[in-house]
């Protein structure tokens, strides 16, 4: 067996707390009952993370 | 201190593991949400969507049949008719950090006091799905002028409230009135606390006391009265809409096993920058379902997961009034709203 041609690595994606929804009905109305804020996540609500995260940076393309 | 792989034994954990810890939350207290063998063993294969089998009652306006001598006269017997709603199962996990559990970690047992956090933490975790389910069916029911007229009796005003919009046990009389004779005077109403208030001030609480539930449970024409704040509010002040849920007995199915590897222990080694981190994952399948609607989200509807696969419906799809359904009459079911000002 040669080398590896490391052509393909693991594409991770991980799920944070801070990123899950969280219970707030407060945004509620008659009509749409609603068990989170759709604009909030668990981070609006001092849910933290591990220790060291840093926020994806999304590539823009070029013109 | 000791460390959680040292005190961490999966057998012993087991043991303190309480397998339907769901029964301590509002919700669940009502009856409402009943569990069954087969259920559970249906979640335990693994499968993410089940027919959920249900029984109508007997209409009982058809007389009886009588006997006679003659050997060859026959009786053909009724049959009874029931059907299949559409539900489907939640594969839940979390994990823990050991340094999230030091404080369990001091204690004198350790793993017991672990596991009733993770108990507690899942009997939540269930309170919540019911919720979200409540949530969906009253969506559904709000915005169809159909339904609406069937489940829901909304004596309120937003304005300029008066004493015939407030609660009333005429308006809850009216309320329970839309359901089966044989549903009525019975199982749960979720309230919000000032509702429960009124009642005990308008004296028409009884205090009951089971040979099944010791503990005296707070009745109102028959049914037990379950307080929460969660959901049973809309605005403040005078024109506040309080939204009470009138539940039968058995109106939820309800089924939760712990998932396969439930209690694992990760280490790694390298994090840390070489000392380690230990983290204790618990998971959960769970399948809430109220009888007599069908939840009918596609597999690509799905949010609960992530944006590559989503096997589980999240609370947004199970509020979501577009994926559920009515699957038989309103009559068949035992789930009224009632919505009224204090």
């Amino acid at each position: 067996m040669g080398l590896p041609k490391d052509l393909v690595e693991y594409d991770t994606k991980v799920t944070f707390p801070s990123e899950r929804d969280y219970l707030d009905t407060s945004t509620s109305t008659l009509l749409e009952a609603q068990m989170t804020d759709p604009a909030k996540s668990g981070a609006d609500y001092g849910i933290e993370d591990v220790e060291v995260t840093k926020p994806v940076e999304v590539e823009v393309p070029a013109g | 201190m000791a460390t959680l792989r040292e005190v961490f034994n999966r057998d012993v954990m087991l043991s303190y593991r309480n397998d339907n810890p769901i029964e301590r939350t509002p919700l669940f207290q009502t009856g409402a949400f009943t569990t069954d063998n087969q259920l559970n063993g249906l979640l335990r294969s693994g499968i993410s969507t089940f027919g959920i089998p249900h029984i109508n009652p007997i209409d009982t306006n058809l007389e009886a049949n009588y006997g006679n001598t003659v050997y060859t006269d026959l009786a053909s017997p009724r049959p009874v008719t029931g059907g299949k709603t559409q539900a489907r199962a939640a594969f839940l996990n979390e994990g823990f950090l050991e340094s999230s559990l030091e404080r369990h970690l001091l204690g004198e047992s350790p793993l017991s006091m672990i596991q009733g956090m993770i108990d507690n933490f899942w009997a939540q975790q269930a309170e919540h799905r019911a919720l979200a389910t409540v949530f969906g069916i009253k969506n559904l029911v709000m915005n169809n002028a159909g339904l609406k007229e069937q489940f829901v009796l909304d004596v309120s005003k937003t304005s300029a409230a008066t004493e015939a919009s407030s609660w009333s046990v005429d308006a809850f009389i009216d309320a329970e009135a839309t359901m089966a004779r044989g549903y009525r005077g019975q199982g749960a109403i979720v309230v919000h606390p000032k509702i429960a208030a009124k009642m005990r001030k308008q004296n028409l609480i009884e205090r009951v006391t089971t040979s099944a539930n010791l503990p005296t449970v707070d009745t109102y024409n028959g049914r037990a009265v379950i307080e929460s704040s969660e959901g049973t509010v809309i605005g403040t002040g005078a024109n506040a809409q309080y939204i009470s849920y009138l539940m039968g007995a058995g109106a939820f199915a309800v089924g939760t096993v712990a998932g396969q590897n439930d209690l694992e222990l990760e280490r790694t080694a390298a994090t840390g920058n070489g000392a380690g981190h230990t983290a204790l994952w618990t998971r959960r399948d769970m399948l809430i379902h109220p009888q007599g609607f069908n939840f009918i989200a596609t597999d690509a509807e799905l949010t609960g997961g992530t944006e590559r696969e989503a096997l589980s419906a999240s609370w947004t799809d199970l509020q979501n009034k577009d994926y559920w359904t009515l699957g038989g009459n309103a009559e068949q079911t035992s789930i009224r709203i009632l919505i009224t000002n204090l």
